[in-house]
């Protein structure tokens, strides 16, 4: 599954660990969405841990998932609630119940008033990447 | 357990703005008050629970840990604790503490010096350089704030919750701290016009819905309702209470859910009250923004989430309302105590000590049998809920 990569400039480095790495270094490498599945009970779980959050085993194995989902919730910051934010307001950030079941995170894109975004509206991942931080982050757009 | 502990003092300091003054300092003062509060000396505390850690900050010659503090008031107790993040765990610490044979008196304490000196949370996460916080920084995310309006967004396509309500609720909070000498924002009246024309810092929140950040210091004293007969001040007893951690971040919360912490702390000091909301007078909802009180009271059972708007009115709930929430003011209007802002003002209410905001002497009020009280921690994912009994 190809997905759009936008370049865009992050606020600070993102976070990546022996954890989330199976998650961030496919989508920055050769922009794949994969989300951990449990090979035990099937489920899909998010955000990326060693075990399944279902049912506890560590028989997981990352898939990859389609990209869509529905928006669950969103907010605009406007507020530099931390100074390296300042130069990136507003952000439009939401979450979005995935089409194979986890909430994930990310920034909400080409939306005009915040107010007026539906909310359970099908969105579809777009990858966003700062090149220079060599990193890569989830937006979602309204189909 | 029901009516086995008691709250058994209380301790404030100088707040509001109070230049100068260290958050150790305060730490020190918040606790004696509270030792002398319940007539008690320093030697029979003998288990001190430091809210949760911080790290060190700016204006701090050391980290405030409990040891630290415990050697300046110069007691050597047999429990100390402290909680790494912000899960709510003083309650079961302190009866457990006391259960289990270790201690007669255990003292909760916070402080900071965060209105005038440097503030935890936005001072620590300075102290990262490029990578503050976690993983969700990278994205812009990087508030309580955020994630509190990401829980409230929800709900206002959910329930048709929005401004309309929290208005109603930023208003009765400050209603209540007009009455309160010791508030932040004591004299400084908000209307709901004054709500509706400021502008989001992260919508759909105003800064008006947040709490207010203070200087100074709260403690409390846990010790068993028998040996809280004994003490000096009124008894108020713990009837019932429930500790629960659903765990989930903020942006992943799903208002309503019925195992939410609130909801299953809720239910579980019902339970052992053997109340339902019924029997509740008044309410000291940990109100770190105005849509947690909407939450917490409804999680409760108080209201169906669909009809906040109905409860949550300023003449309902501010002064003279028939269901008082927050008499001091709350985190909201008072001051940022952690828990022990409900907390305080429940045991002053309950044992007649709050002035002119009085339950019970105000005109049109009456002093309520049961109060309760909530306390929450991180983003709405972990609860303490007590069930404060007049004994």
């Amino acid at each position: 599954m190809a997905f759009e990569v936008r370049k865009i400039t992050l606020p600070f480095d993102l976070r990546t660990s022996y954890d989330n790495e199976p998650f961030y270094k496919p989508a920055q490498e050769e922009g794949k969405f994969l989300l951990p599945r449990c090979k035990d009970c099937g489920k899909y779980y998010w955000p990326a841990a060693f075990i399944c959050e279902h049912c506890g085993s560590a028989n997981v194995e990352w898939v990859e998932a389609s990209g869509h989902g529905r928006l669950y919730s969103k907010v605009e910051e406007r507020f530099a609630f931390h100074p390296g934010i300042k130069e990136y307001l507003p952000i439009g950030l939401c979450s979005v119940n995935l089409d194979e079941g986890p909430r994930v995170f990310g920034r909400l894109l080409g939306y005009e008033n915040i107010e007026d975004v539906p909310y359970d509206a099908p969105v579809h991942l777009v990858w966003l990447r700062d090149d220079e931080k060599a990193a890569t982050i989830m937006g979602w757009e309204l189909d | 357990m029901r009516n086995k502990y008691a709250i058994a003092g209380v301790g404030y300091t100088p707040q509001g703005k109070v230049p100068g003054r260290s958050a150790a300092s305060f730490y020190l003062e918040a606790s004696m008050n509270a030792i002398k509060d319940a007539g008690l000396r320093k030697e029979d505390i003998d288990g001190f629970i430091l809210y949760r850690d911080f790290p060190i900050l700016k204006g701090d010659a050391f980290h405030h840990t409990a040891n630290v503090i415990t050697k300046s008031l110069g007691i050597r107790p047999n429990f100390l604790s402290q909680e790494a993040y912000c899960y709510r765990t003083f309650l079961h610490k302190a009866i457990g503490a006391i259960e289990a044979g270790a201690c007669n008196y255990v003292l909760v304490v916070f402080a900071e010096s965060g209105r005038t000196g440097h503030r935890t949370w936005t001072d620590e996460i300075d102290t990262f350089s490029s990578k503050p916080y976690d993983e969700y920084a990278a994205y812009g995310n990087i508030s309580a704030f955020t994630n509190y309006a990401f829980f409230a967004s929800r709900a206002m396509h959910m329930f048709g919750t929005g401004p309309e309500v929290w208005s109603e609720v930023a208003v009765a909070h400050r209603r209540w701290a007009n009455l309160n000498p010791i508030a932040n924002y004591y004299k400084k009246p908000l209307t709901k016009e004054d709500y509706m024309a400021a502008g989001c810092l992260a919508w759909p929140f105003r800064g008006v819905d947040a709490t207010t950040s203070t200087d100074g210091g709260r403690a409390v004293i846990i010790t068993t309702a028998e040996r809280a007969k004994e003490l000096k001040n009124p008894l108020v007893t713990i009837r019932g209470f429930g500790v629960y951690n659903d765990t989930s971040k903020g942006w992943q919360l799903t208002p309503g859910d019925p195992r939410s912490s609130a909801a299953v702390a809720g239910r579980m000091a019902f339970e052992m009250a053997g109340l339902t909301p019924k029997d509740i007078g008044a309410a000291q909802i940990y109100d770190c923004y105005t849509y947690t009180v909407e939450a917490t009271l409804a999680d409760y059972g108080f209201y169906d989430p669909h009809k906040s708007r109905d409860f949550l009115l300023a003449d309902r709930i501010g002064p003279g309302g028939d269901f008082p929430v927050n008499t001091s003011g709350g985190l909201l209007a008072e001051g940022y105590y952690m828990g022990l802002t409900p907390l305080a003002e429940a045991v002053m209410q309950m044992s007649g000590r709050c002035g002119e905001r009085q339950l019970g002497v105000m005109p049109g009020t009456k002093l309520p049998e049961f109060m309760i009280v909530s306390d929450n921690g991180g983003y709405y994912n972990s609860n303490e809920t007590m069930i404060l009994e007049r004994g």
